[in-house]
């Protein structure tokens, strides 16, 4: 097979075992971008094919969904979007480690 | 202002955010208002440094707010570098003029140089929530002890080190015991802690409290407020003491009287409320009834002996949210609530902010008085004067639009009588 050669959507979602649809899906969230031949078709070069099946690596690997990576994307970029994600994250454990936190202080107070 | 105030906070663009929940908390203190307008006019506090070691809270950065409103130089820092709220800390320093040092989750390295960051304003006054400035103070900074007037403390540890210190000879300066006010007490203690305890096993477990036999250990404060709400549910309260005159007390407000190793075998919920350990231990367990409830909501969850529990249990496993139920080996059930943790923060919310504002009350007035007291104040721990007790319980009434009588000349007269008389 020539894998030097860009292929088409359609072929490069073959070789990668996405669907054209989930391609297209990645390109707009701007996971990977193929090139564009004149006519203005997707041509998908080596580096693109293996970003792609980089990213069925993490689907086997990790459980990882093309969306959880926008997701990451996003956490990436917006700043008080992963503001608000890490406050949401810690409030869970909050009172508990607070309060340990405390007794270990005060018992030291009382040992001293 | 053109100079920008030192700080060490999280990230300062959180600031709105701050405002908008410290003005929420605002509301809640009517008291601390209006300590603050006063301060506002009379200046008690003016060009003295302060260096606070609070829970960086909104409660706390409203006591600021009355600190820098009675002409005070201010710098706080956190007494736990996890209850830091990092909005509020960014909204003190770029809305309400306060160096704050405290980022939520600081390692210990972070969280002594941001007290050390605190001790570097070479404070006049201190306040403290378990001696963490007190400490420095008299270790690494001992130089900086002749500047300082008096110092503040929030909690009873720190108040009990504080004696002790006080006992050695030790204590450089005076402090006054701000936990140890009637008006905190009441509040904090009895009917804070009261409610919010009855609310956590509430929330946690679905109970019905009416008829069951509700068991509090430790007749103080917080178990006075306990039994007092768990009675008004319904249940039939027993309580456990080992202070004669206060289980008389109890007796003769009508709650039941035993040991606890009679408790253990008749309760079908426990809470402890002494500041002591292994209140409820091993063989209390062992004579429990099938589906017990124990929780505390004392000191800290050393009330219970949850090791013993463990070893007792062939398992255990999460029966609700803050509900862990332990299978004994002859198959009774004990439910432990919030791993033994304080339940009324763990699995309701703890103080409303309407009672910090009436111990941050009292802290503020105990700042004044120690100014204006300086001369005559020992290197001791002190009350709270009663007359603090009495201005904070009037400004209370009065945000309450709550009325009293005063006494008549002839009234106050016959009384004066009386008292010289005897």
């Amino acid at each position: 097979m020539d894998a030097m050669q860009p292929l088409t959507v359609g072929d490069a979602a073959a070789e990668t075992g996405w669907s054209a649809r989930m391609l297209r899906y990645l390109e707009e969230h701007e996971l990977v971008v193929p090139g564009r031949t004149g006519a203005g078709y997707r041509l998908y070069g080596l580096a693109e094919l293996n970003r792609l099946r980089a990213l069925r690596q993490l689907r086997t690997r990790f459980g990882v969904d093309p969306s959880d990576l926008v997701f990451a994307l996003r956490l990436r970029r917006e700043e008080e979007l992963r503001r608000a994600v890490d406050g949401w994250l810690a409030a869970a454990d909050d009172a508990g480690s607070w309060i340990d936190w405390e007794q270990r202080k005060q018992e030291r107070l009382l040992a001293a | 202002m053109a100079q920008t105030l030192r700080h060490d906070v999280k990230d300062m663009s959180l600031a709105p955010e701050g405002v908008r929940r410290i003005m929420w908390a605002d509301r809640q203190m009517p008291v601390l208002a209006a300590i603050r307008e006063r301060f506002e006019r009379e200046q008690p506090l003016a060009g003295y440094r302060i260096s606070a070691c609070l829970h960086v809270t909104t409660e706390t950065a409203n006591l600021m707010r009355t600190l820098k409103a009675g002409g005070a130089d201010v710098v706080l820092c956190a007494s736990n570098p996890l209850s830091t709220q990092d909005d509020v800390a960014a909204a003190l320093v770029s809305e309400f003029d306060t160096s704050v040092f405290a980022i939520k989750g600081e390692d210990n390295d972070t969280y002594y140089a941001h007290i050390e960051a605190a001790v570097d304003h070479k404070p006049q006054l201190t306040m403290d929530d378990g001696a963490d400035v007190i400490g420095v103070l008299h270790s690494a900074r001992r130089e900086q002890l002749g500047d300082i007037i008096a110092g503040m403390e929030e909690t009873t540890t720190g108040v009990i080190r504080l004696k002790a210190m006080e006992a050695d000879g030790a204590l450089a300066f005076p402090v006054i015991a701000v936990n140890e006010a009637r008006t905190k007490h009441f509040f904090d203690n009895r009917y804070g802690t009261g409610q919010s305890t009855i609310d956590g096993i509430i929330r946690s477990t679905n109970v019905l409290l009416a008829g069951k036999r509700f068991v509090v250990a430790g007749f103080g404060w917080v178990g006075r407020g306990v039994a007092l709400r768990a009675r008004g549910m319904g249940a039939h309260v027993i309580i456990t003491e080992v202070d004669a005159l206060r289980a008389l007390e109890a007796l003769m407000e009508g709650y039941e009287v035993m040991p606890m190793s009679e408790a253990a075998r008749v309760g079908d919920i426990f809470c402890t409320a002494t500041g002591d350990k292994h209140v409820v231990a091993r063989e209390h367990f062992e004579v429990m009834k099938d589906g017990a409830i124990v929780c505390n909501t004392g000191h800290f969850n050393v009330e219970l002996d949850i090791p013993a529990l463990k070893s007792l249990s062939s398992g255990s496993r999460e029966a609700r949210n803050f509900v862990e139920e332990f299978v004994l080996a002859d198959g009774r059930r004990i439910f432990l609530l919030a791993d033994g943790r304080l339940v009324n923060i763990s699995a309701a919310e703890g103080h409303p902010a309407i009672v910090m504002d009436m111990s941050f009350a009292n802290q503020a007035l105990a700042t004044e008085y120690a100014i204006q007291n300086a001369s005559s104040l020992e290197h001791k721990v002190y009350p709270v004067p009663t007359e603090i007790d009495e201005e904070i319980a009037r400004l209370k009434l009065a945000t309450m639009g709550v009325e009293i009588d005063t006494l008549t000349d002839e009234q106050a007269t016959y009384l004066a009588s009386w008292s010289e008389g005897t």
